[in-house]
């Protein structure tokens, strides 16, 4: 990237991630820990009494090869993003989109780290969950 | 012996716990022993790495497409400095 590029797209990016925070700022106050006891069932009903798994994870034998394939499958992977509860979809795009470490996250939710890697926890239990029976599980229909 | 062997449920944790943070030797070494025995969390692991891809993937080609319109900008700008 040329010195012009760096100096277009810097002040962009910072701007961008300014409204981001400003963005999980407004969903903080009356979400803290108010609806974390919601999830604590959770994780628990995909295992069973001895803690194996209860709804077993499937193989996935297709791979997303080509362009359309994989934005066919992040359009499900948003839906799903959607469908998480709202602080754990908030948490979990916060990790994997914007790539902040969960120091970063603790502070803007003023929670605890671990409790921030329970939430994380939680959020991919349910998007893989969710993925398979939305987009792998279709697939096995298609062939 | 009962108490070093994790549990499916706790390995699943973990996994997820380690792609946030280093887990310590002790915690690493219980992980990797329950998933030389067990298919499923092995299977569990490979999908979350997947999706994570999935998402890195999708920030990189947000990427390019910054930079391709920071491409035509450079364009502009070069054809503004040369007259």
């Amino acid at each position: 990237m040329s010195l012009q590029g760096i100096f277009l797209i810097y002040p962009l990016k910072f701007q961008k991630s300014h409204k981001i925070l400003d963005y999980y700022r407004k969903f903080t106050p009356e979400q803290n820990g108010a609806n974390l006891d919601d999830f604590a069932s959770s994780p628990g009903s995909m295992f069973d009494t001895k803690e194996k798994w209860k709804v077993k994870p499937e193989d996935w034998k297709h791979d997303p090869k080509n362009v359309f394939e994989q934005k066919e499958l992040m359009a499900v992977i948003t839906a799903c993003m959607a469908d998480l509860p709202t602080k754990l979809s908030l948490v979990y795009r916060m990790r994997e989109l914007e790539g902040a470490t969960t120091k970063q996250i603790c502070k803007r939710f003023e929670t605890g780290e671990s409790n921030c890697w329970v939430i994380l926890h939680r959020a991919r239990l349910l998007m893989r969950r969710c993925l398979e029976s939305n987009w792998f599980a279709e697939d096995k229909k298609r062939k | 012996m009962r108490h070093w062997l994790f549990s499916c449920k706790k390995v699943s944790a973990l996994v997820s716990e380690s792609m946030d943070r280093k887990l310590p030797l002790s915690k690493r070494m219980g992980i990797q022993f329950h998933l030389m025995m067990c298919s499923l969390c092995r299977r569990y692991r490979k999908q979350l790495l997947l999706i994570r891809s999935l998402f890195l993937e999708e920030a990189a080609q947000d990427e390019t497409s910054c930079d391709a319109l920071s491409a035509e900008a450079r364009k502009r700008i070069e054809k503004k400095l040369k007259s």
